[in-house]
């Protein structure tokens, strides 16, 4: 009798195991070193109508450019112009160090590796040209790529 | 002997139990959602050209981005009107150069949706100006 009641206590917890093990080895798999180096704080415009790009990319420079804000939330404002801060993998520079970065890249690679500019969806147009114009076109990168939400 | 050879043979599951509800709570934590991200290529005019080059493309389109606002070769239009437009216009014009002329006071979200606009309809040779404003 004793054993029976023993036995009625047990539970099963082979299976839950099994689960659980798939479970990690699930999000081990879509788990992602890098993410730490994105800037998530940017609001990107939205492209309904392009796909996303594929995961193999070629050796990019990625430029964050966003409107600062404070703690509060309110955009900073310096002069009568929002301030803008650029970052490349959540380290800040200015526009002489995108330079610097762009140039010591290309004596790396020999070549004018592609740019990607992910840009806050209201930073005005000027903002984007004082970058493109002082940053990239003068050093000769003229091939660019606005990074935009991709339609699903 | 039985018993014992049995207890020696058993492996203690709950300790390892333990540390894989952790792991399995750590990552569920820290499982972030990977937002799709589209790249729209553009050309920029490379420093001291002051001039288009029109025998690199003898067909060329105009689009004007203003902050909420889009024109075609100057004429106010709605995105479904530039949509139709291109449309027509792709077939016989997808090796056309797109200038993409753009206010210095329109936003980021403006200039994608005239690039995407571009993009959808096969054009993929996008050179971007600031119109001076």
């Amino acid at each position: 009798m004793r054993r029976s009641s023993d036995a009625t206590l047990e539970t099963p917890v082979t299976q839950m195991i099994d689960i659980v093990f798939l479970l990690i080895i699930f999000f081990v798999v879509t788990a992602s070193v890098d993410n730490d180096l994105v800037d998530n704080t940017i609001s990107l415009a939205q492209a309904k109508n392009t796909k996303a790009e594929s995961i193999a990319k070629k050796m990019s420079v990625t430029i964050n450019m966003k409107m600062e804000k404070d703690a509060s939330g309110k955009l900073v404002v310096v002069n009568g112009r929002p301030k803008i801060s650029y970052n490349i993998a959540l380290q800040p520079k200015t526009l002489q160090g995108i330079r610097q970065t762009l140039l010591a890249v290309k004596e790396e690679t020999g070549d004018f590796v592609p740019v990607l500019i992910r840009v806050d969806r209201n930073v005005e147009y000027r903002y984007i040209d004082e970058l493109l114009q002082n940053a990239l076109a003068r050093i000769g990168f003229t091939k660019v790529s606005i990074v935009a939400v991709a339609s699903e | 002997m039985r018993k014992r050879e049995e207890e020696s043979l058993a492996i203690p599951m709950s300790a390892m139990i333990d540390v894989v509800f952790l792991l399995l709570i750590y990552f569920i934590v820290t499982m972030e959602d990977e937002i799709p991200e589209a790249h729209l290529a553009i050309n920029l005019p490379s420093p001291g050209s002051k001039k288009q080059d029109q025998s690199v493309a003898p067909r060329l389109l105009e689009v004007q981005v203003y902050k909420n606002e889009l024109r075609l070769r100057g004429k106010i239009m709605t995105y479904s009107e530039i949509d139709n437009f291109l449309e027509r216009f792709s077939p016989t014009g997808k090796d056309s150069t797109v200038m993409v002329q753009v206010s210095q006071r329109a936003r980021a979200q403006d200039l994608v949706l005239a690039l995407d606009l571009c993009r959808k309809h096969g054009f993929n040779n996008l050179n971007v100006l600031t119109i001076n404003d």
